[in-house]
């Protein structure tokens, strides 16, 4: 069973990341009025964002999945206590702001916080997920 | 710099703004230093010894009076110039009608409540004419340019400006396969025209002003699709619009004050003078070395053209080609970079009464909002309008139509022994001595009226959008500094090169 879990949050957080990633970065630019892509929808047609989109979401694969990877670990390690169990899932915001801190070069650029709260998205949907499964387990 | 831009130059900097305005005191303080410095003055030599201007609508239904002018003003601002330019217009030509000019008032007033009531009251206004341009080269008709076009570009020994001043179509595939529309109804898509300046040995320079410009920028690679590498030789140049965008400019009337064309401002820019014969409102020699370029002719016209054209450069386009897909939906930076664009941001900004802090995207976004809420107003009220304006209509034909059924086949004999009994006279007559026709004259110049609001809206609106993007390209341009190759800022490094050589 906790197998069958590992495979699936692995397959769920290397399908969200990049959607979640794109939500945030969409929610955050027009609740802080920062420049995003949703200023530009209108000067496109919309098959051509949809392809960007996808196109998006192929090329994070690598990350997606390192990602998923650093998420399954985490729940290998940090569910088994009940002390570290309250922190499991806290790898992915982590990860994520490791991330930015690495590749960013901007450093005004309103990334960091969006990777930081896709990184806190992801960990609700591993904590959701995780209590499927614990309910799923008895 | 020619004489006339000295000239300029000087006006300018006794604030001038024409020499027919001008104090006499005003006037008296600049000469000496006018002839002095005309006098002393060498305009200098152009680098591109040669221009191909093609220009014209694809059917005499769509060739405006506007675009003979536009290609008339081009060849003549290239002219002073130095640069002699070879034209294909329309027919080429050819005896007959080739263009139309929409006259602010009706031809001859005797028919207008027959065309208000039975047709279209602007066509009264309509006068078709042949073209008076000289010196053209031959026609724009697809099998007879293109050949044409081979023998410049392979026997050419100068680098070479392509100009285009017509109409474009949209592409449903690739955006390099948008089109020029030509004479009769022919077309060539950029991919096409690709495969045909792959001929020239010389460098090009472009300026394509219709709608769907934009996927032109095609020319200035060596695939025409999605790639970044440069062609070589060297392509640069300037779109009215973004392969997506309708473009403004091509309206009939041959009202100075009309003109938007983005080829009206950029001439304007290289010459100094506006097309009426004022000095530009602002100095578009933003180096100040002297000359204007056709990137400072391009970005003076960002700055002050107030149509709904977002116009685009190769360098531009290259940095919208490039973004990666890690930025294309990253939120951009709170605050501005500090480039070339920033600074047209900061003064397009305050022409529009934006606040420069931290929410002016915020009140942009606001302000663009409101102005898609009245246009959507406008939209439905001139929807309403033109449907109470077809009621009076009928209201006032339908008797007549009872009276003279004739009058519902204008191409008949019937029409036409309406015509010739007199019956024409009185049908008239009747029109005008109801008490709907005042009303029908009222909503139609009503319908007029909200076309232009409607039009002043949407280049609100694009002004507002045009500051999103130039903050958008003020970004990538210091993106590309930050996470570009070094492949990729050469090629960039060359199209601005490119675009800064002088005319």
């Amino acid at each position: 069973m906790r197998l069958v879990f590992s495979v699936v949050l692995f397959i769920l957080i290397t399908i969200l990341a990049w959607p979640v990633f794109t939500a945030v970065s969409f929610a955050v630019s027009y609740g802080f009025d920062i420049l995003g892509f949703q200023d530009f929808l209108n000067e496109r047609p919309k098959r051509l964002w949809l392809n960007d989109f996808l196109d998006g979401w192929l090329h994070s694969a690598p990350f997606s999945i390192a990602l998923a990877a650093i998420a399954v670990l985490d729940m290998q390690l940090l569910t088994r206590h009940k002390f570290t169990y309250l922190l499991s899932g806290i790898s992915l915001p982590i990860a994520l702001v490791v991330l930015g801190m690495v590749f960013l070069k901007q450093p005004n650029l309103a990334m960091m916080p969006v990777l930081a709260i896709t990184g806190l998205v992801l960990w609700i949907v591993y904590r959701i997920a995780e209590l499927i499964s614990r309910y799923e387990r008895g | 710099m020619t004489h006339s831009q000295w000239l300029a130059r000087i006006l300018r900097e006794f604030n001038l703004p024409t020499l027919t305005t001008a104090k006499p005191t005003q006037l008296a303080a600049a000469l000496p230093i006018v002839l002095c410095t005309t006098l002393l003055a060498v305009p200098t030599t152009s680098t591109a010894d040669e221009a191909i201007i093609i220009g014209g609508g694809y059917a005499l239904t769509t060739s405006q009076g506007q675009i003979e002018l536009n290609v008339d003003y081009a060849r003549q601002s290239l002219a002073d110039k130095g640069i002699p330019a070879i034209t294909y217009f329309t027919d080429g030509g050819a005896p007959g009608r080739d263009v139309f000019i929409q006259h602010e008032a009706p031809l001859d007033e005797f028919y207008e409540p027959l065309a208000r009531v039975f047709g279209d009251p602007l066509e009264q206004n309509r006068e078709y004419k042949d073209s008076t341009l000289d010196n053209i080269a031959g026609s724009t008709k697809r099998d007879e340019l293109l050949p044409a076009l081979q023998d410049i570009l392979g026997s050419a020994e100068e680098p070479l400006w392509l100009l285009y001043n017509g109409h474009g179509k949209q592409s449903f595939s690739t955006p390099d396969h948008v089109t020029l529309e030509l004479w009769d109804n022919t077309q060539v898509t950029a991919n096409e025209l690709h495969g045909e300046l792959s001929s020239s040995k010389q460098p090009i320079r472009y300026v394509f002003t219709q709608c769907y410009s934009g996927g032109f920028h095609a020319l200035a690679y060596d695939q025409p699709d999605r790639s970044l590498t440069p062609a070589k030789p060297q392509r640069c140049g300037f779109t009215a619009v973004s392969a997506f965008s309708l473009a403004e400019g091509c309206s009939a009337s041959i009202n100075t004050d009309d003109y938007r064309d983005y080829t009206t401002h950029f001439f304007a820019a290289a010459s100094g003078f506006e097309r009426n014969g004022n000095i530009v409102v602002s100095e578009p020699d933003t180096n100040d070395d002297g000359q204007v370029s056709p990137r400072e002719a391009h970005l003076y016209t960002l700055l002050n053209a107030n149509s709904t054209d977002i116009a685009r450069s190769t360098s531009e386009d290259f940095l919208e080609r490039w973004e990666p897909w890690y930025l294309k939906f990253a939120p951009g930076v709170k605050d501005l970079p500090s480039n070339e664009y920033a600074k047209l941001f900061r003064e397009l900004a305050a022409q529009n009464r934006i606040p420069l802090n931290q929410d002016s995207v915020g009140i942009i976004r606001t302000k663009l909002k409101s102005l898609e809420e009245k246009r959507s107003n406008l939209a439905t009220s001139y929807t309403n309008k033109k449907n109470q304006m077809k009621q009076t209509r009928n209201a006032i034909a339908e008797p007549l139509i009872a009276q003279w059924p004739a009058l519902m086949g204008p191409y008949t004999a019937g029409f036409q022994a309406l015509s010739t009994d007199g019956s024409l006279q009185t049908i008239i007559e009747s029109i005008t001595g109801m008490d709907e026709y005042a009303t029908l004259v009222e909503q139609q110049n009503a319908l007029i009226d909200l076309e232009n609001e409607q039009l002043s809206v949407d280049r609100n609106a694009a002004n507002l959008q045009k500051l999103l993007h130039l903050r958008r390209i003020a970004t990538l341009k210091q993106q590309l500094q930050d996470y570009g190759s070094p492949a990729d800022k050469s090629s960039y490094d060359a199209f601005v090169q490119c675009e800064e050589a002088p005319f």
